[in-house]
């Protein structure tokens, strides 16, 4: 056994060495006890599992598996066990008695063909590619969690299976600070990765390219996603499938991400928060759409809200009021401000 | 190189520097990004970083800049070429077709109006290149460049 296994904590072999003599086996049954007491009285409480991950456990050839008469089988006799039809290994008796408890499962399919990275899907819920499937599954919530007032109920609903809360740290997910520097701040998630060191949340979360390149304005962007989002429906139209949808769909999340990041980080500072709040919430219904550059409907590529006049916008449907209160914000607004 | 971009720096120090670990250049945080995650090319899929990393990273920003790109400089700058031609070279140069007629009057429309919500002359020649630089943009991320190229 290498040195880098022994490092890693307790060992399987450790373990069972005090188990065996009884060091460890009292004081676990101790707290196992208690929390499963406590759970029990807990009115709220969720169906919960314990998922033991034997890594180097006796083969299945010798266990629940052993493929009697076949080539691959091993050499253990089968023995029948409490559900008629299900066998299992002669130095199992005990077992064999539980069957009627258990549900064996002895083969499943994946699109892995690596165990290692079956092994990662299993305990995830996700593709092993950490660069692809980790930062999918957090990019995914972070933009949700860009737009207010969704962020936190939809965080809750659709957290992935493998990003957890640290705990200590809130998640800001309600309304991201901005810094004096521009750079927005990001919502504190942590995300669960197997074997993963502790890292810095602030820099694990900063997502590579997601301001525009230098010299192209949030309305340049707008008009050429557009032209792409156009080149995209015919090809996909002509070529239906896995590889073109999946281009179309990440481009279309990478675009809510780019937007939402923008509208999270960014504010223009000659107005105040709540200023902008309302300002947004009378031009541009969608949030997720409004670029950075400017809140006034002018730069907003939302279909939704072209001009930032506000007798535009109350015939776009987009005006919940006609008085002039909320379009007090918007510069550009043609009504006077009225009484707040 | 469809881009017609050289990086100054590919010599292979970069892939060194991916393997030994220390400071990732561009380069080879690029090619991470882009590994092949399944040998199945029907299997192929897009993910967010790719394509944030394609519609914002240096790579393209380089590719779609008329001082970077020779690709795109030649095609702006040539003379003797006509919107719909510069078009044409433009497909040729990344999908190797040229465009089908749909295809050419969207692209020619979408130039021409970059062009018309400009006011100054200087300022119309900029917004033809941006626009023709937009359109080699488009180009470049769309399904067809990745899955056919």
């Amino acid at each position: 056994m290498s040195s880098q296994t022994k490092s890693a904590g307790l060992t399987r072999r450790d373990w069972l060495t005090l188990s065996a003599a009884g060091v460890v086996g009292y004081s676990m049954s101790g707290w196992l006890g208690n929390l499963a007491a406590q759970a029990a009285e807990n009115p709220n409480r969720r169906r919960s599992c314990i998922l033991l991950w034997m890594s180097g456990g006796p083969s299945q050839m010798d266990t629940f598996d052993l493929k009697p008469g076949q080539a691959n089988g091993g050499p253990y006799r089968p023995i029948a066990t409490a559900v008629p039809g299900i066998q299992i290994s002669e130095h199992l008796p005990h077992v064999a008695r539980m069957t009627g408890d258990m549900a064996i499962i002895r083969s499943m399919a994946s699109r892995e063909a690596d165990h290692g990275r079956a092994t990662y899907q299993m305990r995830t819920g996700l593709r092993a590619d950490r660069s692809r499937a980790i930062s999918d599954a957090r990019l995914a919530v972070f933009a949700r969690a860009g737009t207010p007032r969704r962020g936190a109920a939809e965080f809750r609903e659709h957290r992935p299976l493998s990003v957890l809360q640290p705990r200590g740290v809130r998640p800001r997910l309600s309304r991201p600070a901005v810094r004096a520097d521009g750079a927005g701040g990001r919502p504190a998630i942590a995300v669960a990765i197997p074997g993963a060191q502790p890292v810095n949340y602030e820099d694990s979360l900063r997502v590579p390219d997601l301001d525009l390149p230098t010299g192209v304005t949030g309305q340049r962007s707008t008009a050429r996603v557009d032209l792409l989002d156009a080149m995209e429906r015919d090809f996909i139209d002509s070529r239906p499938g896995l590889p073109s949808q999946s281009h179309r769909g990440a481009y279309q999340r990478a675009v809510t991400l780019m937007r939402s990041a923008a509208h999270a980080g960014l504010r223009p500072s000659t107005r105040s928060r709540r200023a902008c709040a309302t300002a947004t919430a009378v031009l541009c219904s969608d949030r997720a759409a409004c670029w950075r550059d400017d809140w006034s409907s002018a730069a907003c590529p939302s279909s939704k809200c072209r001009s930032p006049t506000s007798a535009t916008c109350r015939s776009a449907g987009i005006r919940t009021s006609t008085t002039s209160t909320a379009c007090a914000a918007c510069a550009k607004c043609s009504i006077p401000p009225g009484p707040r | 190189m469809a881009t017609g971009f050289r990086d100054a720096g590919g010599n292979g120090d970069d892939l060194l520097s991916a393997i030994v670990g220390g400071n990732k250049s561009a380069r080879a945080g690029f090619l991470t990004k882009f590994a092949n995650q399944t040998q199945r090319a029907k299997e192929s899929q897009t993910s967010i970083l790719q394509a944030l990393s394609l519609m914002n990273g240096k790579v393209v920003a380089d590719a779609t800049s008329l001082e970077q790109s020779e690709t795109l400089a030649a095609i702006a700058d040539a003379p003797f070429l006509t919107t719909t031609s510069r078009i044409d070279t433009l497909y040729l140069a990344t999908l190797a077709r040229r465009p089908r007629a749909k295809e050419l009057e969207r692209a020619t429309l979408f130039i021409e109006d970059a062009v018309r919500r400009t006011d100054s002359m200087a300022d119309q020649a900029a917004a033809y290149n941006s626009a023709l630089a937009d359109v080699f943009w488009a180009l470049l991320n769309s399904s067809e460049f990745t899955l056919n190229h």
